[in-house]
C-alpha cells in the first residue's frame, strides 16, 4: 500500500461505516440484527484472515478464542458477576491464555504440524463443556443471565444501539487491524510470513513477531466472541468446536484472507447467503462445504483478490506491490 | 476385577484394530502424496452405510463386507482422485481445505438422503467364546483378526509386492521413482483407492457393534487424527501402534471410577499435544526464542 493511498483508503471506510451507521436503521427491522451478527462473526473471520492470510500460521483454532470468550461471560454471570468492564476484561483474560497457548504451538511447530496441534486442540476445547457439566451446561449450552447489565444497558433485541455498539467496535478493531499491518510492526509481520527463514536473517525475531501476531488476532476473536454472548444471550458447544473456526475460515478465504475488509465482508455475504438458505430449507453445512471447494478451486485469492488479478493483468509489472500482495498464491503458502 | 480388565482389554482392541486401518489410510496418504485427507472419517461412514445397505441386498455379512469395502474402495478412490488431482502441483494446505469442504458435503448428504437415524444390523454371530474367566462375543474376535490381519497382510503388501515397492518408491522420494519408470499417477490412484477402502472397511466392521449414522465420521477422524500425529505423519507401522494404544487407553481408562469417557479424551488431547510439541520443538531449532 503506497503512501499516497494511504487518505483515500481512510476515506473509503469512513464512508463505508457512516453508510453503515445511517443506512440500516432507516431500513429496520431484521436488517439490523442481521448486520450486528455479520460484524460479529466478521471478528472472528478477520482475527482468522490477519494469523493465516499475513502471518501464514494456518490456525484451525481462532473459534476457540471465540467459544471461550463466549463462555466465560456466560459462565462469570451464572455467579452473579454482571459488570461489563469485569466481564470485557475476563473474556479477553481467558482468551489471553488460549492465544498464549496457540502463540507456543507458533514457537515449536509450523506447517501441517502446527495445523494438528491447533485442530487438536480445538477438538479437546470442544471436549471441556461435557467434562464439566455444573459449569458449563454440557451439550445443553450456557443462558447468559443478567438482563442487559452485561451489554452496558444496551438492548440487541430493541433499537440500534446495540448495533451502534458493536459498529464502532468493529470499525475500530478494523482500523487498528490496518493501522498495524501498514506500519513497520505489519510489514515485518507480512515478510516473516512469507518468508520466515529471509526475515530471520534480516535481523527480525520471527517468534516474538509470531507470538504478537497470535495474541494480537486471539484478542479480535475473543472480542468476537464477547459481543456474541451479549448479542445472542446464550452460548453452546459449537461455539468451541472445531466448525466455528472452519466458519471463519471460510469467511476470511471468501473475502480474501490478504486484506483487511475482506474476511468482514466475506461473512456478509456468506452469512447473508446462509441466512436465506436455512430459510429455504437447506442445510448449511452443505452450503459452507460446496463454498469452500468453490474457493479452493476457483477462487483462491478470495473476492476481493479479483481486485487484484485484474489489476495484474492491467499493469503487467510483476513488482507491483499489490501484485505482490495478491492472494493464497500456491508459491507463498508453500513457504509455510 | 480381573476379569473387568480383561474385558476391557479385548473391547480396547476391537476399537484399536478398527481405528488402526482408519489411520492406515490416512498415514498412506500422507506418506505417498504429503497430504492429509480430512474426509476420511467420512468414508468411514459410508464404508458403514455401503456394508449396511448390501447386507440388507444380500443377508450375507462376510458378502456385505467384502461387496462394501470394494465398492468403496472404487468409489472413494474416484472422488479422491477428483478432488485431490487438480491440486497435485499446489499447496497441501489447499488439499486439506478441500477435503474439509469434502467433508462437510459427505456428511450433510447422507443426512439428506439415508436419513439422520442410526442403522443396525443384527450381529453376524451370536456366539459367545469362552476366554479364560470370561465369556466373549465371537464377532468381536473376528473384528480384532480381521483389523490385525488386514494390518499385517498391508505391512507385507508394502514391504515385498511390485506396487508396494512402488508406493514406498515414491514416498521417499517422487522425482526419482517417476525418472526410474514408477507409474506415479497410477500409485496415486492405487494410494487413494486403498486409503478409502481401509476406512470403509473399518466402518463395515465396527457396524454390527456401533451402528452407523451420518456424524459418525466426526468422532472417527478426531481419534484417527490424534493417531497419525503420534504415529509420525505417514508412519503406517508406527499409526498402526499407536491405534491400539489409544484403544486400550480408552477402554482401560474406563475402569477407574467416576471418570467420564470426556475426560478421557482431554487426558488423551494432552498427552498428544505435549508429544507432539515435544518433537516439533526438535526439529525447529532455527525458530526457537
Amino acid at each position: 500500500m503506497s503512501q499516497r493511498r494511504v487518505p483515500l483508503t481512510l476515506a473509503l471506510g469512513a464512508l463505508v461505516v457512516i453508510a453503515l451507521a445511517v443506512v440500516p436503521p432507516v431500513i429496520g427491522g431484521y436488517v439490523v440484527r442481521g448486520l450486528t451478527s455479520y460484524m460479529i462473526f466478521g471478528l472472528l473471520a478477520l482475527a482468522v484472515g490477519l494469523i493465516t492470510g499475513y502471518g501464514r500460521l494456518f490456525n484451525l483454532g481462532v473459534g476457540a478464542n471465540f467459544g471461550v470468550a463466549a463462555y466465560t461471560v456466560a459462565i462469570l454471570t451464572h455467579f452473579s458477576i454482571t459488570n461489563p468492564f469485569v466481564l470485557l476484561i475476563a473474556a479477553l483474560g481467558v482468551a489471553l491464555v488460549v492465544s498464549l497457548l496457540f502463540s507456543f504451538y507458533a514457537l515449536v511447530a509450523s506447517g501441517i504440524e502446527y495445523l494438528m496441534l491447533t485442530f487438536l486442540t480445538t477438538a479437546a476445547f470442544a471436549a471441556v463443556p461435557l467434562a464439566t457439566l455444573d459449569l458449563t451446561g454440557g451439550d445443553n449450552g450456557l443462558r447468559v443471565l443478567g438482563g442487559t447489565a452485561p451489554s452496558f444497558g444496551l438492548n440487541p433485541l430493541v433499537g440500534n444501539s446495540f448495533y451502534w455498539f458493536v459498529l464502532a467496535i468493529v470499525a475500530l478493531v478494523t482500523l487498528v487491524s490496518w493501522y498495524l499491518l501498514v506500519s513497520q510492526t505489519g510489514k515485518a509481520i507480512q515478510a516473516i510470513g512469507r518468508n520466515p527463514g529471509r526475515a530471520a536473517a534480516m535481523g527480525y525475531s520471527v517468534p516474538r513477531y509470531r507470538v504478537a501476531l497470535t495474541i494480537y488476532a486471539g484478542l479480535v476473536a475473543s472480542l468476537g466472541g464477547w459481543l456474541y454472548a451479549l448479542q445472542t444471550s446464550f452460548v453452546f458447544i459449537d461455539l468451541l468446536g472445531i466448525a466455528n473456526s472452519t466458519n471463519g475460515l471460510v469467511y476470511a478465504l471468501i473475502g480474501g484472507v490478504d486484506t483487511i475488509l475482506g474476511p468482514l465482508l466475506g461473512t456478509a455475504i456468506l452469512r447473508a447467503l446462509t441466512d436465506q438458505l436455512s430459510r429455504a430449507g437447506t442445510q448449511s453445512s452443505l452450503f459452507i462445504g460446496i463454498m469452500l471447494m468453490l474457493v479452493v478451486y476457483l477462487l483462491p485469492e478470495g473476492v476481493l483478490g479479483l481486485r487484484h488479478r485484474f489489476k495484474k493483468r492491467r499493469t503487467r509489472d510483476p513488482e507491483a506491490p499489490e501484485v505482490a500482495a495478491a492472494g493464497l498464491t500456491a508459491e507463498k503458502v508453500e513457504a509455510l | 476385577m480381573l476379569n473387568q480388565v480383561l474385558l476391557q482389554l479385548l473391547n480396547g482392541l476391537v476399537v484399536g484394530s478398527s481405528l488402526a486401518l482408519v489411520a492406515a489410510g490416512l498415514a498412506l496418504l500422507f506418506g505417498v502424496l504429503h497430504i492429509i485427507n480430512f474426509a476420511q472419517g467420512d468414508f468411514f461412514m459410508m464404508g458403514g452405510y455401503a456394508v449396511w445397505f448390501s447386507f440388507n441386498l444380500t443377508h450375507n455379512y462376510v458378502a456385505a463386507m467384502i461387496v462394501g469395502t470394494i465398492a468403496m474402495g472404487i468409489i472413494g478412490g474416484i472422488i479422491l482422485s477428483a478432488v485431490i488431482w487438480p491440486l497435485l502441483q499446489r499447496s497441501q494446505v489447499l488439499v486439506l481445505l478441500a477435503t474439509l469442504g469434502l467433508s462437510l458435503i459427505l456428511e450433510q448428504l447422507a443426512t439428506n438422503i439415508l436419513g439422520g437415524d442410526t442403522k443396525l444390523v443384527p450381529p453376524p454371530l451370536p456366539v459367545p467364546v469362552p476366554i479364560g474367566p470370561i465369556l466373549y462375543p465371537a464377532y468381536d474376535l473376528v473384528v480384532i483378526a480381521a483389523g490385525i490381519g488386514i494390518l499385517i497382510l498391508g505391512y507385507f503388501a508394502l514391504q515385498y509386492t511390485r506396487y508396494g515397492i512402488w508406493l514406498r518408491a515414491v514416498a521417499q522420494n517422487r522425482p526419482m521413482a517417476a525418472a526410474l519408470g514408477v507409474p506415479v499417477p497410477r500409485v496415486y490412484v492405487l494410494a487413494f483407492m486403498v486409503s478409502a477402502a481401509l476406512a470403509a472397511m473399518a466402518g463395515g466392521l465396527l457396524l454390527p457393534l456401533q451402528s452407523v449414522y451420518p456424524t459418525i465420521g466426526g468422532d472417527v477422524i478426531q481419534n484417527a487424527f490424534i493417531i497419525v500425529v503420534a504415529g509420525g505423519l505417514g508412519n503406517f507401522r508406527g499409526a498402526a501402534i499407536v491405534a491400539l494404544l489409544v484403544g486400550e487407553f480408552n477402554a482401560l481408562g474406563q475402569l477407574i471410577p467416576g471418570i467420564k469417557p470426556s475426560v478421557l479424551t482431554l487426558i488423551l488431547f494432552g498427552l498428544v499435544i505435549l508429544l507432539l510439541m515435544y518433537r516439533a520443538q526438535r526439529q525447529h531449532a532455527l525458530l526457537r526464542l
